[in-house]
């Protein structure tokens, strides 16, 4: 019996990588003819093509490798972790810049913040496929880590008080 | 934890890319087991100790830093 995968065949890097592209040219020419078809429609078909490349992403993302084996999978699951956070944090991020500083929130912002984790994922992603770099396996030297992250955590906890303490004068 | 798989492919005669295609893996994870980098799972472990007809911990073996 064939074990569940929530991975598609590796043949969907190619089609992902299809999409995304094509869909960055098109981005990309509409961009440099200036595209105005009617002022409601611009915004909707950038929105539809920013989507179109955000799913040519995940799909490459989400497909096998030929040699999926258990090196391959560790190394996805790690960065896995460090994709979600970039995203997650970087749009938190947005979010409150925009609110506090009473920022209109742009949608495109979100996109780009959404493809640039995508891309930082792939990029690590085959640098570690061909250098298998020691720091993506062993969980005790990046264990080493947990300081700059409690270090880091404190500093923005700091720099958000003392921000709202001088913008609402608390 | 330290192996002795590059010892008993010398002694077989075979490359890392023989052993890679015999069970089923990547060459680079062969290699990544080799230099100690990865630790495979018991599937592997157990699958590669089959293939030199040896024991599993007699081709892993813990370090007192493990």
């Amino acid at each position: 019996m064939a074990r569940f995968t929530s991975l598609a065949d590796h043949k969907f890097r190619i089609y992902g990588l299809l999409i995304a592209v094509v869909a960055v040219i098109l981005l990309v020419t509409l961009h440099m003819l200036n595209y105005q078809y009617e002022e409601e429609w611009r915004d909707r078909i950038f929105i539809i093509n920013h989507f179109i490349i955000v799913f040519g992403l995940y799909m490459i993302m989400f497909s096998k490798e030929i040699h999926d084996d258990e090196r391959v999978q560790r190394i996805r699951y790690n960065l896995l972790k460090v994709n979600y956070t970039l995203t997650i944090c970087g749009i938190l991020a947005y979010i409150a810049i925009t609110t506090l500083d009473r920022v209109t929130l742009s949608i495109y912002i979100v996109f780009y913040i959404i493809e640039t984790a995508l891309i930082i994922y792939q990029l690590l992603f085959r640098y570690c496929l061909a250098r298998n770099p020691d720091w993506i396996f062993k969980e005790t030297t990046r264990n080493k880590f947990a300081v700059y992250y409690v270090f880091l955590s404190l500093l923005f906890l700091i720099g958000w008080i003392i921000y709202v303490v001088i913008k609402f004068k608390i | 934890m330290r192996n002795t798989i590059k010892v008993e492919r010398a002694k077989k005669n075979i490359t890392q890319a023989d052993l890679a295609k015999a069970i089923d893996v990547s060459r680079l994870t062969i290699h990544s087991i080799e230099t100690g980098k990865f630790n495979p799972s018991i599937l592997i472990a157990l699958k590669i100790a089959c293939y030199f007809s040896i024991t599993v911990d007699e081709l892993f073996i813990l370090e007192e830093t493990d």
